[in-house]
Formats: structure tokens, C-alpha cells, sequence
């Protein structure tokens, strides 16, 4: 195996949970997630040769993970006028799940739809605060001041917290 | 419940490994997607560079040996008008499109602008580069080899009909795709800068 492929194999595993959320928050459905998958995992080893190091590399991924995901929908939304309905099928449940992982899996499908409403940049960005990225690091993957990260996030956060709070009552 | 507490949630969640990973099996099947695009890209290069060659031999040793002088000149024009639709086509793909992949979301976004602004002007300006060049020369050596009659005359109005169809697809794809494109692209970057770039 030559250092590409092991760098490549290493990125995946090291970074599988963002793909994850990210495959997630940008997909409309199961299959349409699997898609943006298979599209970010190759757009990964495209571009790999190409990265120089000048970014932390999970922070280059985030990149690549989210000018794909972004470009997507933007190629899509020029193609059809109408938005695909969005299906909540991302979270698997188990009807025997104890009460706690359960109470926790409705949350989480709270959290996703709350983040479902927010425009295509913002979510970006939540999904970066969401797993704990520096404002430097949100700075670098979107290319834009530390100052203004902190600006929007502030405001995306309490619009968050507002939809969250009419979901839970 | 507050933000603080969905992100705990959000941080326990989808971290554990995929059971059903080979990553032998991935490596393989990314290489060969890979691959696979670049046989596509490579085919259709191929594809374009052929069809130009078939009219540059075909026309230019028409514009060598035809007996009529405008046929002679009609011909050279038809060769130099595809040299330049290739040349101008192959530059405008070159897009760094991977490399630029890994930049930071706004300077793609910014880059993908430029790259439409270019789409647009190129295909608003096909006239000029395209359909010019090659009705031009086509309606010489038409002119050049014909005798005048009817048969001359279909041959005059059904390369104006196809330049005219060919400006005219060209005009639409600027107005039904390129421009809602630019149009999402500027939103997008605008939405993400505003006055934080």
C-alpha cells in the first residue's frame, strides 16, 4: 500500500462520525446520503494529491466534504425547482432500545431538523460548533474572519435554540 | 434542554465504526470510480480532437486542391474556425477542479463564479468564435463549389438554419442554467461572507 492510500484510509477512519453528520445534514434521503458518500470518498482521493499540508487534515477533509456536499446541492438546485421532500431516516432505531438511548435518538432527530431548516451555509457552520471546532478552525474551513464566525454563529444558535424550545413544548 | 446539551448528544452519536467497512474494498472502488472519470474525460478529449482532425483534413485539402478560389478560401476558414473551437473549448475546461476541492468554502465559491462568469461570456460570445468562423467559411466553399441553382441555394439556408439553432441553444443554456447558477453561487458566497471575508 503506498502513503496516498494509507494518508486516504487513515483520513476515513480518523474522520468517519463527520462524514457521517455531514452526509447526513446535506442528504435528503437514505439513498441520496449513500450518493453524497460514495461522491465525497472520491472527490477525497481525487484531490488528495493536492493537499500540501497548509491546513491540519481535518480540517482539508471538512473542506473537501463540504465544497462537495455544497456543490451538490447547488448543481441540483439549479437542475430542479422544486426541493425533494425530506425523509428522517438517517437515525436507525431498535423498538428494544432501552429508554435512554431512545430519549437520546429523539433528540438527535430534534437537533437534525431544526438544522434541516437553516440555509445550506449555516449549516456549515452548526455542524462544525456541533463538534466542537475552534472559531480558527470554522475560519479556515470557510474562508471567512474569526470575528464574523463568532457573529453568525451567535445568531444561528439562538435561532436554533428557539426551534429546538417550540419542538420540545 | 439547551444547545450545550443537543451538542453532547450530537457527540455521542455516529462514531462508531462502520461494521460493514472493507477498506481493501473501498480503496478499490475509489480508485476505480477514479478511473473511471478520467477514461470519460479522456474519451470525450479524444472524441472532440477526432471530429476536428476529420474536418481539418477533409477542408484543408479542399482549401490545397479545389478548383475555385472562394471554395479555396471558404475551406481555410472552415480549418482555422475548428482549430480555434477546439483550442477555446480546451481552455475553458481547465477548472483545477479537485485541486481546489480542498480550499477553504468561500475561495471555491469565489473560483466557481469566476468559472461561470467565463461559461457565460464564452457562450455569449459563441457568435464570434463558433458559429461566425465555421458559417462563414461553410457558406464560401458552398458558394465556391456550387453552380448556382436550387442545390446551392438548400445548402446556403441549411447552414444559416443550423448556425442560427447553434447560436440560439447557446443563448438558452445561458439563460436556463448559467445565469440561476451564477445567480445561487453569488447567494451562496454571499450568505457565507457578507462582510466577514
Amino acid at each position: 500500500m503506498d502513503d496516498r492510500e494509507q494518508t486516504y484510509l487513515r483520513l476515513i477512519r480518523e474522520n468517519r462520525g463527520q462524514l457521517r453528520k455531514i452526509c447526513r445534514v446535506y442528504g435528503d434521503d437514505a439513498a441520496d446520503r449513500e450518493d453524497l458518500r460514495q461522491e465525497i470518498l472520491l472527490q477525497l482521493w481525487r484531490s488528495l494529491p493536492s493537499f500540501r499540508g497548509d491546513a491540519d487534515a481535518g480540517t482539508w477533509l471538512y473542506r473537501v466534504a463540504l465544497n462537495t456536499a455544497l456543490s451538490r446541492r447547488r448543481d441540483r438546485e439549479t437542475r430542479e425547482e422544486a426541493r425533494l421532500h425530506r425523509e428522517d431516516d438517517a437515525i436507525p432505531d431498535a423498538p428494544s432500545r432501552p429508554d435512554r438511548e431512545h430519549r437520546e435518538r429523539e433528540r438527535l432527530e430534534r437537533l437534525y431538523a431544526a438544522i434541516d431548516r437553516l440555509e445550506d451555509a449555516d449549516r456549515a457552520l452548526v455542524l462544525m460548533y456541533l463538534d466542537e471546532k475552534s472559531y480558527s478552525e470554522m475560519a479556515e474551513v470557510l474562508g471567512i474572519t474569526e470575528n464574523y464566525v463568532g457573529v453568525r454563529l451567535h445568531r444561528i444558535r439562538k435561532r436554533l435554540s428557539t426551534w429546538l424550545s417550540e419542538e420540545e413544548t | 434542554m439547551t444547545l450545550e446539551e443537543y451538542r453532547d448528544a450530537w457527540q455521542g452519536h455516529g462514531t462508531d465504526p462502520d461494521a460493514d467497512l472493507d477498506e481493501e474494498e473501498l480503496l478499490a472502488e475509489v480508485k476505480e470510480r477514479s478511473e473511471a472519470f478520467d477514461r470519460t474525460i479522456r474519451r470525450r478529449d479524444w472524441l472532440e480532437i477526432a471530429a476536428a482532425a476529420l474536418v481539418v483534413i477533409f477542408f484543408g485539402y479542399e482549401a490545397l486542391t479545389s478548383a475555385a478560389w472562394l471554395a479555396r478560401i471558404g475551406a481555410a476558414v472552415v480549418v482555422a474556425g475548428s482549430v480555434l473551437v477546439v483550442w477555446r473549448l480546451r481552455s475553458a475546461r481547465r477548472d483545477g477542479r479537485d485541486e481546489l476541492a480542498g480550499r477553504p468554502v468561500a475561495e471555491r465559491l469565489r473560483a466557481e463564479l469566476e468559472k461561470v462568469d467565463a461559461q457565460i461570456r464564452l457562450l455569449e460570445s459563441v457568435l464570434w468564435w463558433y458559429v461566425g468562423p465555421l458559417a462563414a467559411g461553410c457558406l464560401l466553399f458552398v458558394v465556391g463549389i456550387g453552380d448556382g441553382h436550387v442545390g446551392t441555394l438548400i445548402s446556403v439556408a441549411v447552414i444559416l438554419a443550423v448556425s442560427v439553432l447553434v447560436w440560439w441553444l447557446n443563448r438558452r443554456a445561458v439563460r436556463r442554467s448559467l445565469r440561476p447558477r451564477r445567480r445561487e453561487l453569488a447567494r451562496m458566497l454571499d450568505r457565507i461572507e457578507a462582510n466577514g471575508g
